[in-house]
């Protein structure tokens, strides 16, 4: 049985293929998400002499978000030397060291790739419980941030008075600094003291005051700073705010109205604190930012294999079309292992593939209506004696008609959800016509009912598949899962098995039990 | 012979094995695919090509009237039949019975089928048209109409067919005849001899040629539907000469697994009206017995106790599984 060995073999590369292609898309990490961006930092100083301790500049690293990854990183200066990428564990925070060859003039920048991925599908690191000295920290007096102050002391005894739960407060405070502090734009006071006492200020002063008052009611805060992930030049850093209140840090933001959870394109980049790049030993850092959109196809050779990098337009048809092997393997499943016939091979999934772009309810509706007029029609053709080929276009024609007209009765009544068309393959309604007429004729209308029914029955199930998001996401992520439903079809073309309608079709040519003889 | 149990809604895939039924899957898959080549099938797909097989072997079939290949053709296939007062016209590649009218009188004007339809000259050419344009064919494509010589009935099967030629279809695997079938057209059918239209299935004994038990729209049956006849214990005539024809068409088709269907000619004998590559299972249900263990035997004798010689042995030893 060499057909039988060959297949094995070839069902074990695919599973091999399968498995080492998934392996390795791990290994390369490819990217997960819509877009990239470059977000550029470029600093200016003055670097004042190369002695010990020479002139460094530490700038901030983003930081690996569910929504946002850095793919790589580039530096640019050369005037500078990389002294290393520092990472303090306590706060999570990765910083870029560079030193300063010689004293003078430097310009430098620092780019890193980012992805963003508008469904998270990475996860955040959980955070750990805070530690004594950190809960300490975070709930002591800071620059600008007078924790212990009278005005604190004050609005906090107002808000505590019927005894709120961290979470309440928390609330409590964020509302008093959101309606309380009135927004005095860049210029306006900067720091949590100068905001609370002339009750407006600056985005970065709104911030730690609301900070400040969770340190007073020694709920730990801390300020966050980085960007809203939008293209344009000279982009601000932004600051907010994030506070422990049970066990893990919940960002808000007074500037923009976010309270426990922040929009998936704020990429956090130095947390507690304000300055994501500080030199030493210099004068005249002035420090710009950009963010750039950047095709993402531009990666590596490797990135083909990544269809997250696709624009998102095509997502979608890309999604349905790699379901379409699915639908594939469930026909084969049906065909082969239950047994039950429909019309035409694919034309159930080629259905089901209309359905998917179109409102399912108003497209069986149109489709029973052209199969019914359709087939009254085709009776009346079969008269008129014509020839295969233009009968098959005067049906077609008619097909077309109906559905048109169809879609205009739908959208006069406002059935159709959302001003929908709902387009129908025409040229398999039009084979499923003309089969169907003539199955009645040959077999029977019941036979011909039979068929149309399990065929609609099928669609509706490959519908379903197809519209399954999970699924979509699933194959878009690896689609060398197809290697699998390769080898799954290749499995079941070896079958050769009952299929389950054979039990019901040959019950009768099984002997009856011995006992029942004697 | 094992009685139907009806009580029951479906048997277990254990049991049919058990009882030797081979399923769809597996005569694909274990019987089609391993003998029979693809390239040969244009052989039984098309029945001018299994005819002319048939002629240079020497095996009858109904004489060939006309081969109508063109739509010109078409309104002159009267004069080119030479105006037969019977005839049966069929597509080449046509399946399952589809696409037949078998003409029995006619004025020049109106036709009178086997089963008592009339038609005008206009439906026929038209039904003519429609064969060559693909309606009738296997896949659709383009195909041939046949104008053959119309079959007398021979008498035996008159009590248990309505409205039609009864035919027997012998399958045949490696070119030993592994199972016989007589398929009776019935009012259900109206005239086909096809099982899955409504015709019954009767169960043939390979060694004697005797009918027994029956099957009609997958029930078991004892008499014909219509006429309530007994259909078993019926002899087919020249029983040993159809069963040599159709080893030796399965010799000329060089295909390892076929179904060849005959229908007995008062004058002729046996004639065949076509092979098939893909015969169909219900013979199983009408012979109440599975094909399995017949193939399997087969499949296990070495190839030099096939040869034409050792065929009658193997016959009966078949017959016995």
């Amino acid at each position: 049985m060499t057909g039988k060995s060959n297949s094995l073999w070839t069902i074990l590369v695919l599973l091999v293929l399968g498995i080492g292609s998934l392996v390795a898309r791990h290994n390369l990490n490819l990217g997960a998400g819509d877009s990239d961006y470059l977000l550029t930092y470029t600093a200016d100083f003055h670097a004042r002499s190369a002695l010990m301790p020479e002139a460094r500049l530490m700038a901030a690293f983003p930081e690996t978000t569910r929504y946002c990854r850095v793919l790589e990183q580039e530096i640019d200066a050369p005037e500078m030397d990389l002294v290393r990428t520092r990472v303090h564990t306590a706060a999570a925070r990765k910083d870029i060291v560079l030193k300063a060859r010689n004293p003078g003039q430097i310009t430098c920048s620092i780019s890193f790739r980012l992805q963003l991925d508008r469904k998270g599908e990475g996860q955040n690191a959980p955070d750990a419980a805070l530690t004594p000295r950190e809960r300490a920290t975070y709930t002591a007096n800071a620059k600008g941030m007078t924790a212990t102050s009278d005005t604190a002391r004050q609005i906090v005894n107002r808000l505590l008075d019927s005894h709120p739960g961290p979470h309440d407060l928390v609330d409590r405070i964020f509302r008093e600094v959101f309606h309380d502090i009135v927004p005095a734009g860049e210029t306006g006071p900067a720091t949590g003291d100068e905001a609370l006492m002339h009750q407006a200020g600056s985005p970065l002063g709104r911030a730690q005051a609301f900070a400040l008052l969770c340190r007073h009611a020694k709920i730990p805060a801390r300020l966050v700073t980085g960007f809203e992930i939008k293209k344009g030049e000279d982009i601000r850093p932004q600051t907010w705010v994030e506070v422990y209140a049970v066990n893990r840090w919940e960002p808000y933001d007074p500037e923009n109205g976010f309270e426990g959870a922040l929009d998936y394109n704020y990429l956090p980049v130095r947390r507690d604190g304000v300055e994501l790049i500080r030199v030493t030993n210099s004068t005249d850092l002035s420090c710009s930012y950009s963010i750039q959109g950047i095709p993402p196809a531009t990666r590596t050779i490797w990135g083909i294999f990544d269809l997250r990098r696709l624009p998102g337009k095509l997502k979608e048809p890309i999604k349905v079309v790699l379901i379409l092997p699915i639908g594939a393997l469930f026909t084969a499943l049906v065909r082969t292992i239950i047994g039950i016939r429909t019309f035409g091979t694919f034309s159930p999934t080629l259905l089901a593939l209309a359905f998917v772009y179109n409102d399912w309810r108003s497209g069986i509706c149109i489709f029973f209506v052209v199969i019914a007029t359709g087939f009254v029609s085709r009776s009346f053709l079969d008269q008129l004696k014509l020839l295969l080929v233009p009968r098959l276009g005067i049906i077609l024609t008619m097909v077309v008609m109906l559905m048109v007209l169809s879609i205009s009765v739908m959208n006069y009544f406002k059935w159709v959800p959302g001003g929908q068309t709902v387009l129908l393959p025409m040229v398999i309604l039009t084979n499923l016509v003309e089969r169907f007429y003539v199955t009645t004729e040959e077999d029977s209308i019941f036979q011909a009912m039979r068929l149309l029914i399990n065929s609609v029955a099928l669609a509706l199930v490959i519908y379903l598949l197809l519209r399954w998001p999970d699924l979509g996401d699933l194959l878009f992520h690896y689609p060398e899962l197809h290697f699998f439903t390769v080898a799954a079809l290749m499995l079941m073309g070896r079958y050769t098995g009952y299929r389950l309608t054979e039990l019901v079709r040959f019950r009768d040519l099984v002997p009856p039990p011995e006992s029942h003889k004697g | 012979m094992p009685k139907p149990s009806r009580w029951r809604f479906w048997a277990w895939p254990s049991e049919l094995k058990k009882a030797g039924i081979v399923g769809i899957n597996r005569r694909n898959g274990s019987f089609i695919l391993p003998v029979n080549r693809r390239a040969f099938y244009p052989r039984v797909d098309e029945k001018h090509i299994t005819k002319g097989i048939c002629h240079a072997t020497g095996i009858p079939v109904p004489e060939t009237y006309a081969l109508i290949e063109n739509n010109g053709d078409v309104k002159r296939f009267l004069e080119l039949s030479g105006n037969r007062p019977e005839f049966v016209i069929k597509p080449a590649a046509g399946s399952a019975g589809r696409g037949i009218v078998v003409v029995a009188e006619h004025d020049g004007q109106v036709f009178v089928t086997s089963s008592g339809e009339r038609h005008t000259l206009a439906d026929l050419r038209y039904h003519i048209s429609a064969i060559l344009s693909g309606l009738y064919s296997l896949h659709g494509q383009v195909d041939l109409a046949i104008i053959e010589q119309r079959i007398v009935r021979h008498d035996v099967f008159a009590n248990i067919s309505v409205g039609g030629t009864p035919d027997i279809r012998v399958v045949l695997y490696r070119c030993i005849p592994v199972m016989a079938m007589v398929r009776l057209p019935t009012r259900a059918s109206r005239g086909k001899a096809n099982l899955h239209q409504g015709a019954a299935g009767v169960g043939v004994d390979l060694r004697s040629g005797r009918t027994f038990g029956g099957v009609c729209m997958d029930r078991a049956i004892a008499r014909h539907p219509d006429t309530d006849y007994a259909i078993a214990g019926v002899e087919v005539p020249f029983w040993k000469d159809l069963l040599r024809a159709a080893m030796k068409l399965a010799d000329g088709l060089d295909l390892g697994y076929i179904g060849v269907d005959f229908v007995v000619d008062a004058n002729l004998g046996p004639v065949v009206l076509e092979a098939n590559a893909r015969p169909g299972l219900n013979i199983q249900v009408a012979n109440r017995r599975g094909l399995a263990p017949r193939l399997e035997y087969l499949d296990s004798l070495p190839p030099e106790r096939l040869r034409p010689d050792c065929r009658e042995e193997q016959i009966e030893r078949v017959a016995g599984l």
